[in-house]
């Protein structure tokens, strides 16, 4: 991720030059809703908060500082409207894990698409700070310092969250029918 | 080696950035803890998964969507936001961080609210004339008002140099002896000395004591400094001709009694 870029196109948009924005979507919209759809489990969804965090961004360029990455920024914003919209959803919706039952997920496991879909339905089940520690780092590839950044927590935490993360999410699996192949 | 250090290592040699030196201390570790290979093996397994996962593709036309929808959003924008939005933008925060900064805030604010008053009052900030130093010091530090047949005076919180200090003013109008009587385990004297010592007086320092005689004709202001806890007391007598006149509890709030 360019990082000068970056600036150079907020700086751009800041002076009023809408191109610019419109660069920094096609940069990041893949990765944002792929954070989105992880944290949600929903694509329709994770499109809707794609789009408000980008809009909401837009609203707030002017407070971005320079100092920290540009993505960094706009990924927590976008966290921030998933944990939003998953409370709302939470208040309205059963849990994704009382309309599925659980031996139906037994024998699903064939293939590498049904392993993650499984995972994904494995990620919807474990907390939301173990999940959202699992996507910076497995699905948005982000380093711990970035990661650290993102959510406001050293990287010694970092490392300890993500092992916790993992574990749990292995323990959902298996209890979902996973075999446990050691 | 602790559980959360093994853990942290595991996530860095999975995750490919252990150095070369901590990546051998998981080896050596694993080899003398199995346990630790099993909890390395299935990290590695779990990690291998997720990052097998395959991205997702955003549906088609959504950049444009986000892009049309920023002008009538941009408009919104224009309007004039409050003060503290402009200020503290609002998604940047995780919700179980918001009572961490609040806690912050509310010291932050009570500071602030300390060093308006230290402003306010000047160096009388912390004297028990002053709003906070009556908070802070009148439980103990009462001022213990002296009246008897010719004799007047007070003891009572010295504030102007640091410790704890008792100033004594008295008029005898008489011969009277006046003490200080302390647990020399708790108190000592630090130093005493005496402002507008007219004429005459003696001062008699022992462990746990403190004596001044003087005669009707002195009329001085004494200044002991103690140290000791709070809470303990120090007892302050007069007496006239043998006999007890006057007997206050200094430092002791609850048996503050005469």
């Amino acid at each position: 991720m360019n990082e000068r870029k970056d600036e150079d196109l907020v700086r751009s948009c800041l002076m009023g030059n809408q191109q610019s924005f419109a660069e920094l979507v096609a940069k990041y919209q893949k990765p944002l809703f792929n954070l989105a759809v992880r944290m949600t489990g929903s694509h329709d969804d994770a499109k809707d908060i794609t789009q408000t965090s980008f809009i909401k961004a837009y609203e707030n360029l002017s407070s971005y500082k320079h100092n920290y990455h540009f993505f960094s920024w706009l990924y927590r914003i976008t966290i921030n409207e998933s944990i939003n919209w998953l409370r709302v959803r939470k208040r309205f919706r059963p849990l994704r894990e009382e309309i599925l039952p659980e031996e139906s997920q037994a024998d699903k496991r064939s293939n590498q698409a049904e392993l993650a879909d499984l995972i994904q339905e494995g990620l919807i089940r474990i907390k939301l700070e173990y999940r959202t520690v699992i996507i910076l780092r497995h699905f948005q590839e982000l380093s711990y310092e970035e990661i650290a950044f993102i959510l406001d927590l050293s990287v010694d935490r970092v490392k300890s969250r993500l092992f916790t993360a993992r574990k749990l999410l292995k323990q959902v699996l298996i209890k979902m029918g996973l075999k446990d192949e050691k | 080696m602790k559980n959360k250090k093994v853990k942290q290592l595991i996530c860095s040699v999975i995750d490919q950035t252990a150095s070369a030196e901590e990546a051998r201390e998981l080896s050596d570790y694993i080899m003398r803890h199995p346990g630790a290979g099993e909890m390395y093996e299935e990290q590695k397994q779990m990690s291998q998964w997720l990052d097998d996962i395959p991205q997702v593709n955003p549906p088609a036309g959504l950049q444009d969507q986000i892009i049309t929808a920023l002008p009538a959003r941009s408009k919104i924008s224009n309007v004039r936001t409050a003060w503290w939005q402009r200020i503290l933008p609002a998604p940047v925060l995780l919700p179980k961080h918001r009572f961490a900064f609040g806690f912050a805030g509310g010291i932050a604010v009570g500071l602030v609210f300390f060093f308006v008053l230290l402003l306010t009052n000047g160096p009388n900030t912390l004297k028990k004339e002053s709003l906070l130093g009556t908070a802070l010091f009148s439980r103990h530090f009462q001022v213990q008002r002296i009246d008897l047949p010719s004799v007047t005076g007070e003891v009572a919180w010295h504030s102007e140099q640091q410790g704890k200090m008792v100033r004594l003013t008295l008029n005898p109008g008489q011969p009277v002896t006046a003490e200080f009587i302390f647990d020399p385990a708790e108190f000592r004297v630090s130093h005493y000395y005496q402002e507008a010592w007219s004429s005459g007086g003696e001062v008699l320092v022992q462990p746990g004591r403190l004596q001044i005689d003087f005669n009707e004709e002195n009329s001085f202001v004494l200044i002991l400094a103690v140290k000791g806890p709070a809470e303990s007391a120090v007892q302050f007598n007069i007496t006239h001709q043998g006999a007890l006149v006057y007997a206050r509890r200094l430092y002791d709030p609850l048996s503050d009694q005469e």
